[in-house]
């Protein structure tokens, strides 16, 4: 675990501006991934119900990581995608493409500072993810 | 009897061979055969604490890895999970008639956290202590809380979650009970998954200890009686 590169928890008022617009955050990745034909397509006619629970559970796990500053939180979830996710027509590739449109959401809904505490998070869990899904490969 | 206090007798094996049958009979939906091995085994002289740490415990854990690597629907989980409160309500006349100790456990799940069975076996094995307690479920909001720790003078609040993301609602919670009159007596244990992951995080959400089980918990609660400051990880821990 790369518990080194972990960002320390955020700051209060990076917290407070994270969680007013976490709504906003939410529609705008959830518009954009629709958009993303060659990872929907596979979910079927549920997809954008099962993108918007997706997406609200990691904003919500991403909160509780940066308020605590907890590294395992997210590692642990992170371990648990891997494991899950490929049956709900998620791929591992399709979760790290969106960790970076999530990346530019914030990016363009938060303040500079702010959405750098946060994109830090963002970085790390896709470090993080790169790892995982190279660990996989090499154990077949 | 199974002549389980011989020394040769096989523990490990003896449970997980009930562990392994009762997850047979929750898979084949046969809820009556799942429910009739587990009292024919407490019958037999096996106490509810081990039915619970060494039965239920490992089979709800393995029920989660299946539904996570797909091999069980949801639906079969939830009657899996069902099937296993149910029958632990069979097992109440063997866990209520333990001599009282005089302290009162509230036990809840924090809002929006909808898994419920960790919490409900932490509160059975402080009933089997000989603790009042009262067992409020899942997804309970704090103005409740408040009132049942007034109206039932409790000493100690079990928080559970489960989910990762309820953990900042679990501050919220906390910071709220002890905001209020009847919520300052009262000392707080939390536990749940997050907990056990990231062992000092009872503290960022404001407990008064942490216990990483049912068993545990009951040490942990007995030195908050004991002791006014925080007792968190290292102590249960020992």
């Amino acid at each position: 675990m790369q518990t080194n590169d972990f960002p320390p928890a955020a700051g209060e008022g990076t917290l407070e501006v994270f969680h007013k617009a976490k709504d906003a955050i939410l529609q705008a990745a959830v518009a954009r991934s629709m958009q993303q034909v060659e990872y929907v397509a596979p979910m079927g006619e549920e997809a954008e119900n099962k993108i918007r629970a997706g997406f609200r559970f990691t904003l919500d796990i991403l909160e509780s990581a940066m308020a605590s500053g907890k590294a395992a939180l997210l590692e642990d979830q992170m371990t648990w995608s891997m494991d899950r996710l490929p049956h709900d027509g998620v791929s591992p590739a399709h979760v790290m493409h969106n960790f970076g449109l999530f990346t530019d959401i914030i990016g363009e809904k938060l303040p500079k500072k702010a959405a750098a505490e946060v994109t830090a998070y963002f970085d790390w869990m896709i470090q993080r993810m790169q790892g995982l899904i190279k660990a996989q490969q090499s154990t077949g | 009897m199974f002549g389980m206090n011989d020394n040769n007798f096989d523990h490990l094996q003896y449970f997980s061979g009930i562990a392994q049958k009762y997850l047979d009979f929750l898979l084949q939906n046969n809820r009556r055969q799942a429910s009739r091995l587990i009292l024919d085994t407490v019958e037999k002289g096996v106490t509810v604490h081990d039915i619970y740490l060494k039965v239920f415990q490992p089979v709800q854990h393995e029920i989660g890895r299946l539904w996570q690597t797909n091999q069980i629907s949801v639906a079969q989980e939830h009657f899996c999970t069902a099937a296993t409160q149910m029958i632990m309500s069979q097992l109440y006349p063997y866990i209520f008639t333990s001599e009282k100790n005089g302290h009162k456990l509230i036990a809840t799940c924090v809002g929006g956290e909808l898994h419920e069975i960790g919490v409900r076996m932490v509160a059975d094995f402080f009933e089997m202590d000989g603790w009042d307690t009262y067992y409020l479920g899942a997804n309970t909001p704090a103005e409740s809380i408040i009132q049942t720790i007034e109206a039932v003078k409790g000493d100690i609040l079990a928080v559970s979650a489960s989910m990762t993301f309820n953990i900042n609602e679990t501050r919220r919670l906390i910071d709220k009970v002890k905001d209020a009159d009847p919520g300052k007596r009262v000392r707080v244990l939390v536990g749940g998954r997050p907990f056990n992951l990231a062992q000092d995080l009872w503290q960022s959400v404001n407990a008064d200890g942490y216990a990483p089980d049912a068993q545990k918990a009951i040490q942990v609660a007995g030195m908050l009686l004991n002791k006014p400051e925080s007792t968190g990880a290292k102590h249960a821990n020992k």
